[in-house]
C-alpha cells in the first residue's frame, strides 16, 4: 500500500470517526434534541409513533377510496370542484410519507412540520365549512373508516394531534442520534 | 431548520409521485381534473317538466318512457313548500315512476335512517359511503335505465352527491333527483302504498 493510500485510508476512517463522534454526541443548545431524560425521549417516540400511526390509517383509508375522499373534499367546497380529484390523488399519500418520516427519527422534524401544516390546514378547513358556514359534511378524516361529521370534535381531535406532534419534536423529547435532519 | 424543509419538499415529492403512479396503474384511474357532467335536473327550467324528457342534458331525453302521459300530468302550480328553485321531478311523476315500475330509486340517506322508511325497492347509497354500496346497484341496475336519487329533503345535498357520482363516475345516463325527497314523501297520502319499513 503507497503512503497516498494509507494517508488517504486514515483520512476516511477519521472522517467517519468524526461523524459518528457528531451523532453519537449531545447537539449544542437549543438546536436540535438529545435534552430530555430518557422517560421524556420515550414519551416522545410513543407520541410521535402515536401520530404516525394516525395519519397512517387516515392515509390508507383514503388511498383505498380516493373517489369517496374527493366527494369528501368536494363537499368543503373550499377547493373548486374541478380540484378535487387532485386533492384526493395527492393528499392521502402525503399524510402517508409524512407519518413515515415521523417514525424514524432522523426524518422526524420535517415529517412532525409536513403533519403540523396539514393538521393546521385540516382545522381550518373544519372550521371554515363546517362551523363558519355551517355545513352538515363529513369529515373524511379517515376514509370510509370513520365516517363523523364535521365540527368541534373533529377541530380539538386534530388540535390534540398537533400539541402532540410538537411535543414529540421538542427539544427534550427528540433522541439524540439523528435529530439535525 | 433548512436542511427540515428541504426533507420535507422531498417527502412531499416522493409522495406525490407515488400517489400519481397510484393512480395511473388503479384499474379504474380517476380523472385528474374532474370534468363535470352536470346532473339531469340540477338546472331544470322552472316549467314543470314532462316525464318524457328527463332535463336538458339527459343523454336519453328522447326516449320515451312507459308511464301513459295522462298518469304523469304535470301540476298546475308548483306545489313544494320550500326550495322552490330547485326544480326536479314532482310528486306526481315520482308517483307515477313508483306505479309503473319504469324507474329504480336510489336512497341517499344514512343506513339508521333508511332503516326505518323508504320506497319500497329504493337501494340505500349513502352519500358518505357511496362506493362501498355501489355493488348492489351495478348489479341490479343497466346504466341505461331511470334512477331516481333523492334523501332527505329540503336542503340535503346527499341525493346531489350520489347522483353526480352515479354520471360521472358510473357512467349512468339517466339520473334524476327528486329534491323534496323524504320529507315529501311523508306528507303526501299517495306515497303511503309505496312506503316499507318497520316503522311505517
Amino acid at each position: 500500500m503507497s503512503t497516498a493510500t494509507m494517508a488517504r485510508s486514515s483520512g476516511d476512517t477519521r472522517s467517519e470517526a468524526s461523524e459518528f463522534a457528531d451523532e453519537a454526541a449531545p447537539l449544542p443548545h437549543g438546536q436540535a434534541g438529545g435534552e430530555g431524560k430518557p422517560w421524556l425521549r420515550a414519551a416522545g417516540h410513543v407520541c410521535a409513533l402515536g401520530v404516525a400511526a394516525v395519519f397512517l390509517v387516515a392515509g390508507i383509508g383514503k388511498i383505498w377510496e380516493p373517489r369517496q375522499f374527493a366527494m369528501d373534499v368536494k363537499n368543503y367546497k373550499i377547493v373548486a370542484d374541478a380540484y378535487a380529484n387532485l386533492v384526493a390523488i395527492f393528499l392521502p399519500w402525503c399524510e402517508v410519507g409524512a407519518a413515515l418520516a415521523l417514525i424514524h427519527p432522523r426524518y422526524r422534524r420535517a415529517g412532525a412540520l409536513l403533519i403540523g401544516g396539514m393538521l393546521v390546514m385540516f382545522i381550518c378547513a373544519v372550521g371554515y365549512s363546517a362551523l363558519y358556514k355551517g355545513l352538515h359534511i363529513d369529515c373524511g378524516c379517515f376514509g370510509k373508516a370513520g365516517a363523523a361529521q364535521a365540527g368541534w370534535r373533529t377541530i380539538g381531535f386534530d388540535a390534540l394531534l398537533l400539541v402532540i406532534t410538537i411535543f414529540s419534536v421538542s427539544r427534550r423529547a427528540m433522541p439524540r442520534m439523528g435529530t439535525r435532519g | 431548520m433548512k436542511s427540515t424543509l428541504l426533507t420535507a419538499l422531498v417527502i412531499l415529492c416522493v409522495s406525490s409521485l407515488a400517489g400519481a403512479v397510484a393512480n395511473t396503474i388503479r384499474r379504474t384511474p380517476m380523472t385528474w381534473i374532474r370534468a363535470e357532467r352536470p346532473v339531469t335536473n340540477n338546472a331544470a327550467p322552472e316549467a314543470p317538466l314532462p316525464l318524457t324528457t328527463a332535463g336538458p342534458h339527459d343523454a336519453r331525453a328522447d326516449e320515451p318512457i312507459t308511464t301513459p302521459q295522462s298518469a304523469v300530468a304535470a301540476p298546475a302550480k308548483p306545489e313544494s313548500t320550500k326550495d322552490e328553485s330547485a326544480g326536479g321531478p314532482k310528486a306526481e311523476e315520482i308517483l307515477a315512476l313508483l306505479a309503473t315500475g319504469s324507474a329504480r330509486f336510489v336512497d341517499a340517506r344514512e343506513e339508521r335512517e333508511f332503516a326505518p322508511g323508504h320506497l319500497r325497492g329504493a337501494i340505500n347509497i349513502p352519500a358518505s359511503a357511496i362506493y362501498d354500496n355501489i355493488a348492489k346497484l351495478l348489479n341490479e341496475v343497466p346504466t341505461g335505465m331511470k334512477i331516481v336519487v333523492y334523501c332527505g329533503g329540503g336542503h340535503c345535498e346527499a341525493s346531489h352527491h350520489v347522483a353526480e357520482a352515479l354520471q360521472n363516475d358510473f357512467h349512468f345516463e339517466n339520473v334524476l333527483i327528486y329534491t323534496h325527497g323524504w320529507e315529501e314523501i311523508e306528507k303526501v297520502a299517495g306515497f303511503k302504498p309505496y312506503v316499507e319499513g318497520p316503522g311505517q
